[in-house]
Order: structure tokens, then sequence, then C-alpha cells
């Protein structure tokens, strides 16, 4: 099976399995659910509840954002603990993963291929949760030029690309979970172990970002720069978190792909 | 294993290493000493005072602690699932926190000012300023455009806006009132500094990677909490990029303010012109009688570096406090200058004493204050890693950058 054959396999499967569309209706309801509480009530306070939501009754943009904001800290990666965790373990689990290899694939291309279709889902998912917030946004609010942090007011069609480069920026912090999903997706032939596991691993790494004490160890985690997208809301944008955490999250990349090499292409595949 | 199975795990080992290769040398590049043509302590106030550079941009970080412990600041960003459990940043615009006691203020902003703290600063000559403090999810924004000067906070949207018909005026006679030439004025701080206070230039690491050299400032005193107050001036252009002060018994520095990038050259002209956006909420404010000298709003010191560095008119006169120029964040600064009768002692041993009818009712009265403060010998001690501050039990407050031994023996009148 060519490269490109294997790939295409692997994304149709992916998008053809009722729990990828579950999981994905699940996030667009996020802010569909956001916008219509503030819409039936009369909006909270302003700085109460979550960063924006005081500005989601003003312009429709905002229920976008703070769709994004709310879903990164369990809502997303939840559902890519659930992808990643079953990219090897799943095969393994389900006794496919022995015949996906007597077809002449080898093992390192076979990860790539896992690994590609769960960094495409970190993406469908960002950009779902961005979609419908956009679209309930449009149907329930006005939507208009947007007030950026600093004050500056920039017109629509400037503001969408605001809005795809923050989702943009949230499907490439998801990227290291991935990486370490993928390498725990190797460990184990329990696929739901996996996922458990990953889940685990990205709720404490953000516990671990919240201790003071472990001042040193918190640029290093995947999560650091999480929440860091506000800067793509200033005028003039800071594109410096973008960097360091595209920076750290192909550090992650790099790591947990060789160490799931590792494991993979040194493991005895029995099922 | 064998040693097939063995060549599988080389790049799990690789890749950590590469990574920790290229953090490790990230760092002593960062940390790599500069060689620069040696200079005197003089020379290097001579160029910070010769410093021309009236336009430039760059990101400041400010970091402040003051040995107070830190509490986890879970949700404070606002952004936990949940949405009720967090207020904002802006909690103290919510309706809720104005009911709150005293104390609760108090915590709010000892948090907000201690910790690191992020702000861009863009400048083009005396009169055109803005600084952007970045806070989480929200942004503080300071902009000064010749006569106007606006605030905004996006966290409550609400802008503050004045005009200060004579503020350009004002700044220039200033300048008239310098030295007439950078070398005497450096050589009148090297004066008036030298009486209590060992000077010398440290190779210094490099700051918002440039060359600069430090200018490290020792307190020659016993009883100072100040250790060290290191000055990191830019080679190229003599502007200061940093301020780091070293309290005594503390390895991290108490305060440290300083550029982490560090552009000279004129900023965009636009980001000078402010016009408050649709929906805020504008307040006017009328010039108080006395003119203002300086911004409205309320400004968190340690987040706007870019106004301590020296670099306004308003704060380039070192010559005339010599010893207070970097004591810009200490409250006793402030009051020395209203009442100059209840200063005791000299340079860093300046100790304020303020009487009982002075004391802010909120610091006498209040219930957490004393619960922090330890008792003792003649009253409670207020003890941050740069500030002391006694309340004897007569009712006095008595505060410097001092050991609480020397607090006591101004108290006792001696």
């Amino acid at each position: 099976m060519s490269n490109r054959g294997l790939l295409a396999n692997e994304v149709v499967l992916l998008y053809r399995r009722r729990r990828t569309w579950a999981m994905l209706l699940a996030l667009g309801a996020v802010p569909v659910l956001i916008a219509v509480a503030v819409r039936l009530t009369s909006g909270p306070p302003t700085g109460r509840g979550p960063a924006f939501l005081d500005r989601v009754a003003g312009n429709g943009f905002f229920v976008a954002i703070t769709g994004l904001l709310v879903c990164i800290p369990l809502f997303l990666p939840l559902t890519v603990a659930v992808v990643a965790g079953d990219t090897i373990a799943g095969e393994a689990g389900s006794g496919t993963l022995r015949y996906l290899l007597t077809a002449p694939v080898s093992r390192p291309r076979l990860l790539l291929v896992k690994f590609t279709v769960a960094a495409l889902f970190c993406l469908s998912a960002t950009v779902m949760v961005a979609a419908c917030g956009l679209g309930i946004g449009s149907l329930l609010f006005p939507v208009g030029p947007v007030t950026l942090l600093s004050g500056t007011t920039v017109s629509a069609p400037a503001a969408l690309l605001r809005v795809g480069l923050i989702a943009l920026y949230v499907a490439v912090s998801l990227i290291g979970l991935a990486a370490v999903g993928l390498f725990i997706s190797t460990l184990t032939d329990v696929p739901v172990g996996a996922m458990a596991a990953i889940a685990v691993i990205a709720v404490a790494a953000q516990i671990l970002g919240q201790l003071p004490q472990l001042d040193w160890l918190h640029p290093w985690l995947f999560t650091h720069h999480w929440l860091g997208f506000a800067d793509l809301l200033r005028d003039p944008i800071r594109w410096a978190e973008f960097g360091q955490n595209a920076l750290l999250q192909g550090g992650y990349l790099l790591v947990f792909g060789a160490l799931a090499y590792g494991r993979f292409a040194s493991k005895d595949v029995l099922s | 294993m064998k040693p097939a199975v063995l060549k599988k795990w080389i790049p799990a080992v690789l890749a950590p290493a590469v990574i920790a290769a290229f953090a490790i040398g990230a760092s002593i590049a960062a940390d790599a000493q500069v060689q620069l043509e040696p200079k005197t302590p003089q020379q290097v106030l001579q160029m910070i005072v010769d410093s021309k550079v009236t336009d430039f941009s760059g990101s400041t970080s400010a970091t402040l602690d003051l040995g107070i412990p830190r509490l986890p600041d879970l949700g404070s960003n606002g952004t936990m699932a949940t949405p009720d459990a967090s207020p904002g940043p802006g909690a103290s615009a919510s309706p809720d926190s104005t009911s709150a006691p005293p104390e609760a203020h108090l915590l709010d902003m000892l948090a907000a000012l201690s910790g690191t703290h992020e702000a861009q600063v863009y400048v083009d000559g005396p009169d055109k300023a803005r600084i952007q403090v970045l806070d989480g999810m929200d942004e503080q924004n300071f902009i000064r455009n010749g006569s106007s000067l606006w605030h905004y906070d996006s966290s409550s949207n609400t802008a503050d806006h004045i005009v200060v018909p004579g503020f350009p005026k004002k700044a220039s006679s200033k300048h008239s009132t310098m030295p007439p030439t950078p070398g005497a004025m450096a050589d009148k701080i090297l004066e008036a500094m030298g009486q209590n206070t060992d000077m010398s230039v440290a190779d210094g690491p490099r700051i918002a990677d440039r060359d600069a050299y430090t200018l490290e400032l020792v307190p020659r005193s016993d009883d100072s909490l100040v250790a060290k107050v290191s000055i990191g001036v830019d080679a190229a252009t003599g502007a200061p990029l940093q301020v780091v002060v070293d309290a005594v018994g503390q390895t991290n520095p108490a305060v440290s303010v300083g550029f982490t990038s560090f552009t000279p050259g004129t900023p965009a002209a636009n980001l000078f012109e402010f016009t408050p956006p649709a929906g805020a909420k504008v307040n006017e404010h009328k010039v108080p009688p006395r003119a203002l000298k300086d911004k409205p709003g309320h400004h968190p010191d340690a987040a706007n570096p870019g106004k301590k560095l020296g670099h306004k008119p308003g704060n380039a006169k070192p010559g005339k406090q010599p010893g207070h120029r970097f004591d810009t964040d200490k409250p006793g600064h402030k009051k020395a200058m209203q009442r100059p009768d209840s200063i005791r002692g000299t340079g860093w041993d300046t100790v304020v004493v303020v009487p009982a009818k002075d004391v802010p009712k909120e610091v006498a009265g209040n219930a957490m204050l004393n619960q922090l403060a330890t008792p003792v010998e003649g009253g409670k001690l207020l003890h941050t890693s740069l500030l002391n501050v006694l309340l004897t039990d007569d009712g006095r407050m008595v505060l410097g950058l001092v050991s609480l031994a020397r607090l006591q023996a101004v108290a006792n009148g001696k």
C-alpha cells in the first residue's frame, strides 16, 4: 500500500467513526450552550466568568473565542486523548495491528500516518469549536467590528482572521499532547487504558502548572502556553507566544515521537 | 536486549539529548560574559545621562519577590471550565468585591503586584508614549500623546481620558533645569552617592540580546536590607535596560525590572492615537487644581518599567535626590517627600517615622495586617525582604529599607 493510500485510508476511517463525530458534536455544543445561555439571561456582570464572556452579548465573534477558551483545559484534551490513545493500542486491542503490518507498511510509516491522523483531529476539533461558535454567534448576536484587548477596533474580516489564528494556535497547542498520546498508545494493548492515562497527564500537567513552587518546570510543560492565545487579540499582535508554543510542541513531538518509534519498532506484535 | 532492538531506541535517546544541548547552549549564550571596553562607573553614568535614545519600543518584564508566601493562582485567569467559580483579574470591578472586606483588596493587590508582569512599551520622543500591561487575558493601556492622556482597561472596557494643557511645556522646562553637561551631572551623582555607596562596573550578561554594562551599587551600610542594585546599561546607546534590586538574605532578586527586547527607532505613529472603542465607558477627568504630574488611573508600579528607566523627563532628575532615584517602589519614599521632618538618618539607612495621628486607619485597624505582623520588642513587625514596617505599641509607624534593630533604635528615639 502506498503511503498516501494508507493515510487516506486512515483519515476516512477516522471520519467514518461514529465516535469521532460524537466527540466533534459535543465540542461544537459548547459554544452553542454558551451563546444560548448568554442570550437567555442578561449576561454576566463584567469581570465574572471566563474571560471574554461579558463581551459575547455585544459581538458574536466572542462566542467562538470564549468557546475555545472554555474547551482548552478539559474538553479538547479529552477528545485528543481518545483519538491519540486509540492510534496503536486500538489496532492492537482489536487484533488488526498484525494485519496492518503484514501489508508492506513499515512500522515508522504506520506510526507517522497514525500521528498525522491524530494531528488532523486536533485541527478539526478546534475548527469545529470555532466554526460552531461563529455560526451561533452570528445567529444570536450582532456581528461587526471587534474591539481588541488594546482598545483598537478592527473590521469584521480582520476579526475573522484573528479567530482563525486562535483556532490554529489551539490546534498547535494540542500537538504535544497528541505525541505523548501516541507514545502511551504503543505501550499497551488496551486502548481505554491509554486514553485514561493521556487524559490524566493532560490534567496533571495543568495542575503542576498552577503550583508556584514548580516555577522552574513550568516552561517545560506542554500545557504552559495553552491559554496564551490572548496575545493574538492585541494590537500589534505579539507573535512571541505563538513561536514559543510551536517550538515547545515541536520539542514534545520530537521526544515522544522518538520514544514511540523506539517502543513500537522494538515491540513484538502478537495481536 | 539484542543490538538490533537497542538500535531502535537510539532516536529516543538522541532527541532529548539534542534538546538539552540546545537549551544549555542557549542559556550559556545568554549568560555569556560580554567583552566590552572597560569603563569606570563615572563613564557608565555619563553614558546614561548622555543617552540620546528618545524613540524606542520594547518588551519589558517586571518581577517582584518580596518574600511573601505565594498562593496557587487557580482560576485567576478566569479560564477554568466552571464559569461561576472564577472571578477574573477584573474582579475588582465586579459588584461583589466592592462589598468585600479591605483584607480582600489587600490580598488582591499583593497578588497583583507579586510575580512576573509583562508590558510592551513604545516611546516616541518626550511627549508620546504607550505602555501595554499584559495581564493574562486582559490588558491595561496607558497612552500619552502630547497633552492628552488615555487609560484603557480591557477587563472592564472602560477608558479614562484627561487633557493636561501645560504638559509639553512643563516637560521642556524641566529639561532646562538639568545640569549643563552630562559629564557634570554624572560627577554630581557620583559625588552624592559615593558617600554611602560602593559603585563598580561589572561585566554583566547580555540584556535583551544586547551588549550591556552592569553598574553595581552596593550600600555601604550594615543595616540596609538592600544588598545590591544593578543597573544594566546598553553599551551601544547608553539607555538603561534593566534594574535589579537584591535583598539581603534572599537568592532571587526582590525587584527585577527590565527589557526583554529593546529596539531603538520610532514606533508606528498610530500606536499613540487612541479612540475609545464603541461601547466602552469613557470617563472624562478634569485637571485637578494642583497640576497632575502623572497619568490618570492606577498603575501597578512594578509593571511600568519604562517609566522608571528614566526616559521620561519627569523622572530624569537623578541629580536632585541622590540615593532615592531607584527607590520608587518604596512606600517610604513618598511620605518622606511630604514630611521631611519625620526622616531619620541619611542614604540607605533612612527611616521614616509616621506619627500616630497620621497612620492611615486601614493600616492601624486592619485585622489581616495584624495577623501578618509578628510581635517584636516594642511593637509589631511587618516584614518583607526589602522593607520593614514597625507598628509601635504607641501607634506610630516606623518604616525603612533597614533591619529591625535599626527601626527599633529609631523608634526608641536613638
